[in-house]
């Protein structure tokens, strides 16, 4: 087969126009995407957001629903339009791979392996990012972040009295007596 | 049913039927098990065996079996598109990749040197598929390419290994005791350079994808003073996210096209083997037979 300088044009034809076309596509859906909105966090995102907790959470701790409902109804419109779409879109993909939301698959290794499995611990931590960038900024660190930042949680690394947390007169009170105590 | 040709029925036959083999599979044995994260998918594994045997109506039974599931699951339609289509390729290019560049259907799989084309075909097909469905996880801004890849690509050797292989023995046997494998083709003398663009093209885009998600990933996480240090501050602001898009998705997206576009290309029937015919799976070879039939009864 002899390649000749028409054969040469055609595939850099053919090349441009798929990659032309391509970026061009991507560009719109890109767009599209993130223009969805749905503001509201239902009970089974609630699930959801439990079943992530569950995973991410140290295992000593155990989450409520009413946790997951005081933090969301904590955030603005955009936040949790953009943590709803990416629940249902957590969602979605679990159930083509396993038949199964996220919140109803059967253990905590399967969930485990759902969230490695999309890279989610491989990724960097993007609002408006890919799924797995999403997954991980919008439910993996937010809910550690609710954690975290309660004294509750906090206790767990050490920190009685959390940076962020109203609060903190009881400890800062515990502080000065024992001090007062040593002197 | 009596006005469709007899020569489209075996293939409509032939595609309905993997599509439900491939649906009960994926029901039934389907994220069953998982090795390390990467769940098991047996379906997946349906794809090179059955592509290499029955060519297109396997491909297009298996992918519209993955449309199914994607409706059926109410998935992301366009993720789940590019799921179907990937298989589609991984059936087309087994197919294509074995009746072109490796070995003739009487061939097949009853020596050494059957399975080791097949697990060569077993390699470059899961990597180009793999690519393929990492290059639309860009394209839909939904996943890195240099996460997709090596999921997918594991998922689709795994499962070649597990279902696939066991089903390429059973299916050959079967059809090595039929007189269908008796019209095969010899092989066609293709030139080497589009060999090696053959099997090499789905390595070099996957490892300069991979590699160039991972380093524009890790740009976007190190700080300008960093690259200063080393004296590398042009590679910072060379390679700009609002350029090149959030992972490089830009690049990705247009190189991919280019890579897709050239792998498809070592897949097509070179002009100088048209006369000598093409074997599109064992399907059409029966085809010939109906048709030759119908010859000698007129």
């Amino acid at each position: 087969m002899k390649l000749t300088r028409r054969d040469a044009l055609k595939a850099l034809a053919v090349g441009g126009g798929a990659a032309g076309g391509s970026l061009a596509v991507s560009e719109i859906l890109v767009s599209e995407t993130a223009q969805r909105n749905n503001p509201s966090v239902s009970s089974q995102d609630v699930e959801t957001l439990q079943a992530v907790a569950d995973v991410v959470y140290p295992s000593e701790v155990t989450v409520t629903p009413e946790f997951i409902e005081t933090y969301t109804n904590r955030l603005d419109d955009d936040r949790v339009s953009s943590l709803t779409t990416t629940i249902s879109q957590l969602d979605r993909i679990t159930t083509t791979t396993y038949g199964d939301r996220f919140s109803e698959l059967p253990s905590r290794t399967r969930r485990e392996q759902v969230l490695r499995s999309l890279g989610v611990h491989r990724v960097p931590s993007r609002a408006d990012g890919t799924l797995p960038e999403r997954v991980r900024y919008h439910l993996v660190n937010s809910l550690l972040y609710a954690l975290f930042t309660t004294p509750k949680g906090s206790m767990l690394a050490g920190i009685e009295n959390p940076r962020g947390h109203g609060g903190g007169f009881a400890p800062y009170r515990k502080t000065n007596t024992q001090s007062s105590d040593d002197e | 049913m009596g006005k469709i040709s007899a020569s489209i029925r075996p293939w409509i036959l032939t595609a309905t039927s993997i599509c439900f083999g491939y649906l009960l599979v994926r029901f039934l044995l389907d994220g069953v098990v998982a090795v390390g994260s990467t769940p098991l998918t047996p379906s997946a594994g349906l794809a090179i065996p059955l592509g290499i045997f029955f060519g297109i109506p396997a491909a297009a039974g298996i992918a519209a079996g993955a449309l199914v599931v994607g409706i059926f699951h109410a998935g992301m339609p366009l993720w789940t598109l590019f799921e179907a289509l990937s298989l589609f390729l991984l059936a087309v290019v087994s197919w294509r990749g074995w009746t072109l560049y490796f070995s003739s259907l009487d061939e097949q799989l009853t020596g050494l040197s059957g399975w080791v084309h097949f697990a060569r075909l077993t390699v470059v097909g899961s990597v180009g598929a793999a690519a393929f469905l990492a290059w639309g996880g860009e394209l839909l801004g939904l996943f890195p390419f240099y996460v997709t890849l090596p999921e997918y690509a594991a998922r689709y050797l795994l499962a070649t290994v597990v279902a696939g292989v066991p089903l390429a023995a059973v299916t050959s046997a079967l059809i090595a005791r039929t007189d269908s494998t008796e019209v095969a083709q010899p092989e066609s003398e293709l030139p080497r350079t589009r060999r090696l663009a053959f099997a090499a093209i789905p390595f070099v885009w996957g490892v300069s994808g991979f590699v160039g998600g991972v380093f524009f990933s890790i740009r976007e996480r190190i700080d300008v003073t960093t690259f200063e240090e080393f004296g590398v501050e042009f590679l910072y602001h060379g390679v700009n996210p609002d350029i090149f898009g959030q992972g490089a998705r830009r690049i990705q997206v247009v190189l991919g096209a280019v890579f897709l576009v050239a792998w498809l290309f070592t897949l097509r029937q070179p002009d100088t083997s048209v006369d000598s015919g093409e074997r599109p799976g064992l399907l059409n070879v029966q085809n010939q037979h109906v048709q030759s039939d119908r010859g000698e009864a007129k």
